[in-house]
């Protein structure tokens, strides 16, 4: 194995946005599949071209619910193994997943988002108003652009706010891999798992109007959840749903705070937030990946590689929506692209996010909430390398000016 | 133009009813597409090209 090899980093959210997509950019180069040093689990594959990252997450010889019976395998993040645990809903195999993930999107269902908007709304003008009260400038980022979802999602599946000081860090440690060995994973997921079983009892013996509740009702299906899956679920929304969505949220925010004819261009016409958003979906990454590591269930031929039975192959979707043969200049962020392929931000496959029109809902209301409230917003310490200077997982500070409509 | 739909694959994302609710809907139940305009006129053609090419799980087929 050659030394050289590119090393995928931890540690996500302090990661340069061009230092990965300078690498995706060599990655998607030469041949269909590129080795690499993961950070966990020795060297793998990474896909990174467009045609061959959805052809890999379309493929059932590439197995998720592979991983969870491997003590070892390349990954970008330690607690995606550990000791021998059953399976969590988003590593299960089709058709068990099928099924399973059936009854799961009856909660998440457009329907269903467009119902709870209201609560969205209510959550955005909260933030808007106690950032108002506190004068200009303000700091967007956290105040803003991860409060917003980590109040949506915790208001979605029923965890109280109150609730966040005993977990949260545990799911940002392990949401941005930061757990170095498998004790430190241990202990997080111990965290976690302890707060959403006793979410869990509360909601057996006190039902409300939210996801845990909802699923624990789910008596009219062949199986029941169990207490594992339904922590899973809460698991994943609350490290990668909430940590992906305000990537976006303020990786968004920061480019019109920083650009004012984009931030006129949105206040001028705010129904089009929706379809601008699209654009941010494709070109901002949400992480370093996007999904997990694959294990191919017997040898596979992925163009000119052959991947042999037991090997992993990571599909970046960042590196995909990136992919010159797919999007004219598609390192250049461009509102008026013309329609072509669908982004594979959130994913494609069976194993696409669950959260998808939740994570596009809420960042619409947040966005268009902004632009109504402020005639203009601009950064209150400007940074000349802004561009530079921006992080994979979105702006950990965004100190802005802002100007009230009238 | 008539759609095909291959409801074994559908994994309820609801990209498709995003792009194109005139044609498509999903099942209260599990999320599932339901098909409202199996040979949609003209007008909904772009907004349905934009359904299927959406679909994370490929479901949606489109023939002339």
């Amino acid at each position: 194995v050659s030394t050289n090899l590119y090393e995928l980093p931890t540690k996500q959210d302090l990661v340069p946005a061009e230092e990965v997509e300078q690498a995706f950019a060599e990655l998607r180069e030469g041949l269909a599949l590129r080795q690499v040093k993961f950070p966990f689990g020795g060297v793998g594959w990474v896909a990174a071209r467009y045609d061959i990252v959805k052809s890999v997450l379309e493929d059932p010889r590439f197995s998720v619910e592979a991983t969870s019976h491997l003590a070892d395998y390349p990954r970008i993040r330690q607690v995606e193994t550990g000791p021998p645990r059953p399976p969590a809903f988003i590593q299960y195999d089709p058709p068990k997943h099928t099924v399973k993930r059936a009854v799961l999107m009856r909660h998440f269902s457009l329907k269903r988002i467009h119902e709870f908007r209201p609560r969205i709304e209510e959550i955005v003008r909260e933030r808007l108003d106690e950032i108002v009260a506190s004068g200009s400038p303000a700091d967007f980022a956290p105040r803003f652009t991860q409060d917003v979802p980590i109040r949506v999602l915790s208001a979605y599946i029923g965890a109280p706010y109150e609730d966040f000081p005993r977990f949260i860090d545990a799911a940002h440690f392990l949401g941005n891999a930061y757990a170095k060995t498998p004790e430190d994973s241990v202990r997080a997921l111990g965290v976690l798992g302890e707060y959403f079983s006793d979410l869990v009892r509360r909601k057996r013996a006190n039902p409300g109007n939210d996801l845990i509740s909802w699923m624990v009702n789910d008596h009219d299906v062949a199986e029941a959840w169990t207490e594992e899956e339904i922590n899973g679920v809460g698991f994943i929304m609350l490290t990668a749903g909430h940590s992906a969505t305000a990537s976006i949220l303020g990786g968004m925010l920061e480019w019109m705070v920083y650009e004012p004819a984009i931030y006129d261009r949105v206040r001028c016409d705010p129904s089009k937030t929706p379809a601008y958003l699209e654009e941010f979906l494709r070109y901002l990454p949400a992480g370093l990946a996007g999904t997990r590591t694959r294990i191919a269930l017997e040898d596979v031929q992925v163009g000119d590689v052959l991947v042999r039975k037991g090997e992993g192959v990571l599909p970046i979707v960042h590196a995909a929506n990136f992919d010159e043969s797919v999007y004219e200049g598609a390192d250049r962020l461009d509102l008026d692209r013309p329609a072509g392929p669908p982004h594979v931000g959130f994913g494609h496959g069976p194993h696409a996010c669950v959260g998808l029109q939740l994570a596009r809902v809420q960042i619409d209301v947040a966005i268009q909430a902004v632009v109504r409230r402020f005639a203009a917003m601009t950064p209150a310490e400007p940074d000349p390398d802004w561009k530079a200077n921006r992080l994979l997982r979105g702006p950990k500070r965004l100190m802005v000016d802002w100007k009230l409509a009238d | 133009m008539k759609i095909r739909i291959d409801v074994q694959k559908c994994i309820g994302a609801g990209n498709c009813v995003m792009w194109s609710p005139e044609v498509f809907d999903q099942r209260d139940e599990d999320g599932i597409v339901v098909v409202l305009e199996e040979t949609p006129n003209e007008a909904l053609w772009d907004s349905v090209r934009t359904a299927a090419a959406a679909c994370p799980a490929n479901v949606i087929t489109l023939e002339d």
